[in-house]
């Protein structure tokens, strides 16, 4: 039980982990709008209670694919509000894909603990629980000054990269959940590197939930991924033109 | 490239009609835990939760992931698959509920 919660606590936690840490750092040629921390916790405890509230009657709906519809429509939403930080900035949507991803990925973990939690159990998953988000706040911590140092030599263009695959990643996922679903077509494996490096040890692990590695990706989940890496990696592109004519402008104006 | 890869996005389906297998989860465990399927056929398992407790269905190998709610049943699409082993298990207790889904050549495979 103890090992099972550790795995648990990093497969949930990390990704939301991740996510708060990219948003943070993801504020180019602007004013940095940091996210408040104990109101957005807040906000994530009430609308994982609501969700978990509902999950079971909603796993029935659409001849029971209502789960995965509902779980497709957080990751494009989670998508959507990274590609609008990117565009605009503003800390309403960092908020709102922090919100999202704990709905995501938090109310799994709280299944987990609500399922198992008897006496012969507790310890287990208290001291795995613990254990877990030790790792995952390394693990964070680490990415978190290694962005800041990025930053600090102006080498924007890699905390945005990966930004960019980490939410490119969520709609490879969205799509994987389709075919699930059998909402769209399936698709054959492009390759396997499963004989490189699988997704059940710790690197496979990390990196599935940092850039979205796939040991066996499909068709789908190959062309979603790119697609979506294409369209933010556009918008950055935008911006940051954007930028760079303001920056003209204002020593024009100085002249 | 790219295109390549759009194009077998939606050229690849195989499958004609849908083949129906049932797994039930009961103790933790998956029963069949070994499910025979035909390769290149879309499969839908049929996943009957009989126990109290929740748990996640998962396989990397075949890139689906799915809550299981007690004492509900639930459904995942899978293939078309090659010819080759994919295993799945219960995230929650990956000791005991461990499964395979063996695709094969053949067009009679069952469970």
């Amino acid at each position: 039980m103890l090992l099972n919660s550790v795995i648990i606590s990093i497969n949930q936690f990390l990704p939301l982990a991740l996510l708060w840490v990219l948003l943070h750092h993801s504020d180019f040629g602007q004013a940095s709008e940091k996210l408040p921390f104990l109101p957005t916790l807040l906000l994530c405890a009430l609308a994982c209670a609501v969700f978990l509230g509902f999950a079971d009657t909603i796993s029935q709906w659409f001849d029971y694919k209502g789960l995965e519809i509902f779980k497709i429509l957080l990751l494009l939403g989670i998508y959507g509000c990274v590609v609008a930080v990117l565009c605009f900035g503003g800390r309403v949507y960092k908020q709102i894909a922090i919100v999202l991803a704990s709905v995501m990925y938090l109310s799994h973990f709280v299944m987990y603990v609500s399922s198992y939690w008897q006496l012969d159990t507790k310890q287990g998953i208290v001291i795995g629980t613990i254990l877990g988000l030790g790792i995952c706040l390394s693990f964070c911590t680490l990415l978190f000054f290694t962005l800041a140092w990025f930053k600090a030599h102006r080498a924007w263009a890699v905390v945005l990269a990966l930004l960019s695959a980490h939410s490119a990643s969520k709609v490879a996922n969205a799509v994987d959940l389709a075919a699930q679903i059998d909402l769209l077509p399936s698709s054959e494996t492009v390759f396997d590197l499963r004989f490189l490096l699988d997704e059940y040890g710790i690197t496979g692990r990390l990196l599935k939930a940092l850039l979205g590695y796939e040991a066996t990706p499909s068709y789908a989940n190959l062309v979603a991924f790119t697609s979506a890496l294409i369209l933010s990696a556009g918008v950055i592109i935008w911006r940051m033109r954007l930028i760079e004519q303001g920056s003209v402008k204002g020593v024009e104006h100085d002249q | 490239m790219y295109f390549c890869m759009l194009f077998g996005m939606f050229t690849s389906v195989k499958a004609a009609a849908t083949d129906s297998v049932t797994i039930v989860l009961k103790n933790h465990l998956f029963i069949p835990a070994q499910v025979d399927v035909p390769a290149g056929k879309k499969v839908r398992l049929i996943i009957d939760n009989q126990d109290e407790t929740a748990e996640e269905f998962d396989s990397f190998d075949l890139n689906r992931e799915k809550v299981l709610f007690p004492k509900r049943k639930s459904i995942i699409y899978i293939g078309p698959l090659s010819v080759g082993e994919y295993r799945f298990f219960g995230e929650f207790s990956p000791n005991t509920a461990q499964g395979v889904v063996i695709a094969k050549e053949s067009t009679d495979a069952t469970q």
